[in-house]
């Protein structure tokens, strides 16, 4: 703008040296004069001195006339007043002239000096106003291009880091910074305090290297701003020898969100003697707000995402767990053969399973379900097998009702605050006398058939129907105990209600039982599954296949499903 | 989401003869590892604000591990308030789960609403 001191800049171009000197002592107490003696020579001062806010030309000079001079100032100028002085023979061209917004005013010659002020006061004014309201619009325009940037910087990206940068940039150039700095603000828990980052992202213009090292007034103007919560600017315009600026100004203001410092901006601008307007510390501070609800959502991103990583980690260590805990391995007994297999239906499960040999002889068989699903299901299940392996393993006459209800005892207060239940079916065989003694704690009978009447179309397998309460119902385990003694050539199957479920028809009625499986206690899709295993034929049991094949005609697996086999050779 | 799971439950206010504010629910649909969860809220806010609840399952064709889960959970609220939790109506291919888990032997179970409302307070199905 064509200001400096206050004083507005006004040329006057005369190619009589006398009218020039009049004109110049008219108006050099109230603005910054500028002489020239042709159109030419006046054209050629406003390149180097650039606006002006007042010209006054004689129309009639060597070279170009007054009127053709202050035409060409017009593109470059266009806020510029221009008057012209003319006698009244050139009525024509300036009526033109006038009429074609070129020309402001005129002055018929000789002039009176009074009202040649008045005039010139006038067209002060109609500059002064001009500018102010170009310079509001410009702001809001900035502004506008400001918050627009800001904006479209959160919804492009939730990367924190770029976030920051995004920031820093389009601060730095909106408003010709030499030097922009947004520093993070970390929260010390030890200390209570709020302390500046050691990591900070800049921006420096086009021309200008990165800067590796940074004003040293800058971290106490910083660190200001983050105390207060206020916008710091520097009290004194100081030459910076690290940004090779003879006048930095700079600027700190926090990011603030809910009342907590996240980080802090730093503009510093070689500025002269201009310092910070109000209106531009009440532009830096709106975008400072935009950029504090950018950071703390990219932060929160952040965190989740990480939670997220943690908690998939955490899933992935108890997978494992899980996995370590269900792979086992038995020695080959003598006229037996066990299979078993579990297919968790997410990354943890709540089926188990487990298969142990007593040193004494007897084999311990289980099947389990802890209700409810992922890791706290997970959990349940460890420590049930724990307990589980602790009990089997101990005492000689014990039977599986005794540990079930063992079990009870010491997980029942456990499951029952946490409003959870296993279901379990416990059995054991001993293989000297083909005696299996069994207890369900709620568990899905199993079956049992022969391998003589699966070969002869046998249209339901036998159903084991002892029942009893799952675990973690009551205080003291409820339910009954069966002993039978297996054949050769005999197949017992415990499972998980996940496969049953799997069987089942989706639409409501479509699940009738026939009146064989009605007649031999089956439960809704034991009959599905029995089709299954008996179209294999005289091929061995696979329990491997047979779940991966329920898997394929059930599609999604909605429970974890659990298949464990006994046969007696 | 399959529209044969649980739909938003059928309710009203009943009163018995001895002045007794009873709340009977009838959802519809299946009610299993897909719906339990919300079945659970619904009838834990149901509990906690009527006290005394009869489940009429009478369209509920199926109910799995985690549905049941989801009732032993509403006993036990209505337990810890001192109201009740009954369940009337249930079809039989339903009430399988509630046999095999001899859970038959633990809830509150009645053939219809009627005897589920009737039934005295201090009685025990």
């Amino acid at each position: 703008m064509s200001r400096q001191n206050g004083k507005l800049k006004l040329m006057v171009v005369d190619d009589e040296p006398d009218n020039l000197d009049l004109l110049y002592r008219t108006f050099r107490r109230e603005f910054e004069v500028l002489r020239a003696e042709s159109g030419y020579s006046a054209l050629a001062q406003l390149e180097t001195v650039g606006e002006v806010a007042v010209i006054i030309s004689d129309q009639r000079m060597p070279g170009i006339s007054g009127i053709e001079f202050l035409s060409r100032t017009v593109p470059k100028f266009p806020d510029t007043i221009r008057i012209v002085l003319t006698g009244y023979t050139d009525v024509e061209d300036l009526v033109e002239a006038i009429n074609s917004g070129k020309v402001f005013k005129y002055i018929t010659k000789p002039w009176d000096p009074e009202e040649l002020r008045v005039v010139v006061r006038q067209a002060s004014e109609t500059y002064r106003v001009l500018k102010q309201r170009t310079e509001e619009l410009s702001r809001a325009l900035q502004r506008e291009y400001l918050l627009n940037a800001i904006t479209t910087a959160i919804r492009e990206s939730l990367d924190y880091t770029s976030i920051l940068q995004t920031l820093v940039n389009t601060v730095g150039q909106t408003f010709a910074a030499r030097l922009c700095v947004l520093r993070p603000v970390e929260y010390n828990p030890r200390t209570a305090i709020f302390q500046l980052s050691p990591q900070h992202f800049q921006y420096t213009p086009p021309d200008q290297p990165p800067q590796t090292e940074l004003p040293a007034t800058l971290e106490l103007l910083e660190q200001a701003a983050v105390d207060t919560l206020q916008t710091q600017v520097a009290d004194e315009v100081l030459p910076s020898p690290e940004l090779s600026c003879d006048h930095a100004c700079d600027l700190s203001v926090p990011l603030i969100h809910q009342k907590q410092p996240l980080a802090v901006l730093s503009i510093v601008q070689c500025c002269r003697q201009r310092s910070w307007k109000a209106e531009d510390l009440r532009l830096i501070e709106m975008v400072a707000q935009q950029a504090a609800l950018a950071l703390s959502q990219a932060k929160l991103y952040q965190q989740t995402q990480a939670q997220a990583q943690q908690l998939e980690s955490e899933l992935e260590v108890a997978r494992q767990i899980q996995f370590k805990l269900l792979r086992q391995t038995w020695p080959a007994i003598e006229g037996v053969r066990i299979q078993a297999c579990c297919h968790p239906a997410q990354a943890v499960g709540g089926d188990l399973f487990e298969v142990f040999v007593h040193p004494r002889g007897d084999i311990w068989l289980a099947v389990g379900d802890v209700a409810g699903k992922g890791v706290p299901a997970a959990l349940f299940m460890a420590s049930l097998l724990s307990v589980l392996r602790r009990e089997i393993s101990q005492a000689d006459a014990y039977v599986p009702a005794e540990v079930i209800a063992t079990l009870n005892g010491s997980l029942a207060e456990d499951l029952i605050s946490n409003n959870r239940f296993v279901t379990m079916l416990l059995a054991r065989y001993t293989p000297a006398t083909r005696e299996l003694t069994y207890a369900s704690a709620g568990q899905v009978y199993p079956l049992l058939w022969s391998r003589q009447a699966l070969l002869a179309g046998l249209e339901i397998p036998q159903v084991l129907k002892a029942r009893g309460v799952p675990l973690g119902i009551l205080p003291v385990w409820r339910g009954d105990s069966e002993t039978l003694t297996l054949q050769p050539g005999q197949t017992l199957l415990l499972l998980s209600d996940g496969v049953t479920d799997a069987f089942l028809n989706r639409t409501p009625g479509q699940n009738g039982l026939t009146p064989a499986e009605v007649a031999s206690g089956a439960l809704p899709g034991q009959g599905g599954l029995w089709r299954l295993i008996r179209s294999y034929g005289a091929g061995p049991l696979d329990l491997n296949q047979l779940l991966a094949h329920l898997q394929q005609r059930t599609g999604r697996q909605e429970d974890d499903q659990t298949l464990l086999s006994l046969e007696i050779l | 989401m399959p529209d044969e799971t649980l739909k938003l439950m059928e309710q009203r206010i009943h009163i018995t003869s001895d002045g007794l504010k009873v709340l009977v629910l009838k959802p519809a649909g299946r009610l299993d590892i897909t719906s339990a969860w919300q079945f659970r809220r619904k009838l834990q806010e149901c509990i906690a604000e009527y006290r005394y609840v009869v489940l009429n399952l009478a369209q509920v064709p199926f109910i799995d591990s985690s549905g049941l889960a989801a009732l032993v959970a509403g006993m036990r609220d209505a337990e810890k308030i001192k109201g009740y939790f009954r369940i009337s109506n249930v079809n039989s291919e339903a009430y399988l789960v509630f046999e095999v888990t001899m859970m038959d032997t633990v809830f509150e179970i009645f053939a219809d609403e009627a005897a589920a409302l009737e039934s005295r307070v201090d009685g025990i199905a």
